[in-house]
């Protein structure tokens, strides 16, 4: 028992630190990640500032509303690297060589996420640092409010970051190419606008999108996180946003699972 | 060998038959295009992405003091419009590069082309998807009550708008890829059109912006491009409105072409 704890340990741990470094070494792999959000948060709160005056929307800080999202989308891009890196293995066959040697599934999987929790954090951290350069405040003083804020975004980094890891894995062990990568962010990316990305329920144009919106999780998820920066902590925009996400995490890990396993057989 | 210029080479074969060299080279390019989906279909989707989640999201923004129109979807328009034809017309610039990778375009060099058959027949295939872009846009939009004021004219304006549109961003693409001859160089510069229809008034009114990011966009080119299309789309047309639209675009085109042939030209001095 206590091996086979080493050996995921030691399995995620190789895998981590393998892919960590591939992506170290090619810059052109993490800039698109920082740079892109940071350049959607200037964009977006610069050229949407207006939409504050629309009658209730929840703040008066177009900044503090983007801050969150603009922080989730980042890191959905980090968290999808995953897939890109699982399938330049399967190509070059090193994803084979892999599975033959003694280490358990469930470590490959696990270090191939890992890396997307390093990048999810550090573009977390940056757009935070951008986002108050640019004029984003906590709705009230308080600084466990402040430092809830800050620790609610960069969990909700790493479950979004970890979604898009899971979701392209198992687009990545079914399809084995490379070629599959737009598939990994064209839909992360359009579950992350098909949300409250800019504009609270109420206040969206049309009925379409307001009835995705309230099925979408990353709506519960973006309502937790703007917790500190939009609304006061509170356990109405808790739960629905914990409860959404484990449920989510937990039938992606069953899809990316099963796709796993179907690679071997 | 003396090097001859572009132009002194192209007075050389005379305008007949420069013309018909650009229309069997537009033709090619036009084939070429129409037959990539992978080309056509993202240059369709995302800016159709776009469109429909800003007006769904965002669209209530249209009752605010300030903004032009009382409705989002016609302002969208000529932004909508720009995207397409901006993300499209890199392809001119890709194309050309392949050529040079293949070395198709060393031997059309080598042969009795005219120079700016070259050039304008690459820019033919991205100015006809412009066009077709353009009337796309606006039968999607159309369903949903949001014409152009300007009318049968305003469209006539938006299409011709989105040709001359075509040919600059083709251009400037073109320009990139003959100097770096290289396909990824070329694709590298996506995000720069990104940045440039961002910080722009395409998505929303540069009057409504924060002051400083109002001056950045008040003053980016693509700016110009766009609100001259959409006066006649929320405005009642006007002959002063469609010659500044076609004019803006027109001067792009032409400064566009000017920097396309000097690309050329640097790389026949190098040969």
């Amino acid at each position: 028992m206590i091996e086979q704890r080493m050996s995921l340990r030691a399995v995620v741990a190789g895998i981590a630190k393998r892919n960590l470094l591939a992506t170290i070494r090619m810059p052109s792999i993490i800039a698109p990640s920082l740079i892109f959000p940071i350049f959607i948060l200037i964009s977006f709160t610069s050229g949407f500032t207006a939409l504050t005056d629309l009658p209730n929307f929840p703040t008066d800080n177009f900044t503090s509303w983007y801050l969150p999202f603009a922080a989730l989308q980042g890191s959905s891009f980090a968290g999808a690297g995953a897939g890109f890196s699982a399938a330049r293995d399967i190509e070059n066959g090193f994803f084979d060589r892999l599975l033959l040697s003694p280490g358990r599934r469930v470590g490959i999987l696990l270090g191939g996420l890992s890396v997307g929790f390093v990048r999810s954090t550090i573009t977390a951290l940056v757009v935070i640092a951008t986002g108050f350069a640019l004029g984003a405040r906590p709705a009230v003083d308080d600084p466990l409010q402040v430092l809830g804020g800050l620790a609610v975004i960069i969990l909700g980094a790493w479950a979004v970051a970890t979604m898009a890891g899971l979701w392209s894995l198992g687009v990545a062990y079914r399809l084995k190419t490379e070629r599959a990568a737009p598939l990994f962010f064209i839909v992360v990316f359009m579950a992350l606008f098909l949300s409250t990305a800019q504009v609270p329920i109420d206040l969206m144009n049309s009925g379409w999108l307001q009835a995705i919106a309230r099925w979408n999780p990353i709506t519960y998820l973006l309502r937790f996180v703007r917790q500190g920066f939009v609304t006061p902590f509170s356990w109405a925009d808790t739960w629905p946003g914990v409860v959404t996400v484990t449920a989510v995490l937990g039938l992606l890990f069953l899809w990316t699972w099963r796709a796993l396993a179907r690679y071997e057989k | 060998m003396t090097a001859v210029t572009p132009a002194v080479h192209d007075a050389r074969l005379g305008l007949r038959a420069t013309a018909g060299q650009a229309a069997a080279l537009a033709r090619r390019s036009i084939v070429r295009i129409m037959r990539q989906p992978q080309v056509i279909v993202p240059n369709l989707f995302f800016p159709t992405f776009f469109l429909v989640i800003n007006n769904a999201s965002v669209g209530k923004a249209a009752g605010l003091p300030g903004f032009p129109g009382d409705r989002y979807l016609p302002f969208a328009l000529a932004g909508t419009v720009l995207q397409a034809v901006m993300l499209s017309s890199t392809s001119a610039g890709s194309e050309v590069a392949l050529d040079i990778e293949s070395g198709f375009f060393e031997r059309m060099l080598a042969s009795p082309v005219s120079r700016l058959a070259i050039l304008l027949g690459q820019l033919a295939g991205v100015a006809v998807f412009g066009a077709l872009l353009a009337l796309f846009f606006a039968a999607v939009i159309a369903p949903f009550d949001a014409v152009m004021k300007a009318g049968i004219g305003g469209y006539v304006v938006l299409v011709i708008s989105a040709v001359f549109l075509a040919v600059t961003f083709g251009g400037f693409a073109l320009a990139l890829g003959i100097r770096t001859g290289s396909v990824e160089a070329t694709q590298g510069a996506f995000p720069l059109y990104f940045v440039a229809i961002f910080i722009s008034s395409a998505f929303f009114p540069v009057a409504l912006m924060t002051p400083w990011y109002r001056h950045l966009a008040g003053n980016n080119p693509v700016t110009f491009m766009i609100d001259g299309i959409r006066d006649l789309t929320l405005e009642p047309f006007s002959w002063a409105a469609a010659a500044n639209a076609i004019g803006v675009s027109f001067g792009a085109a032409l400064v566009a072409v000017l920097v396309a042939f000097a690309a050329l030209n640097a790389r026949l001095a190098q040969r």
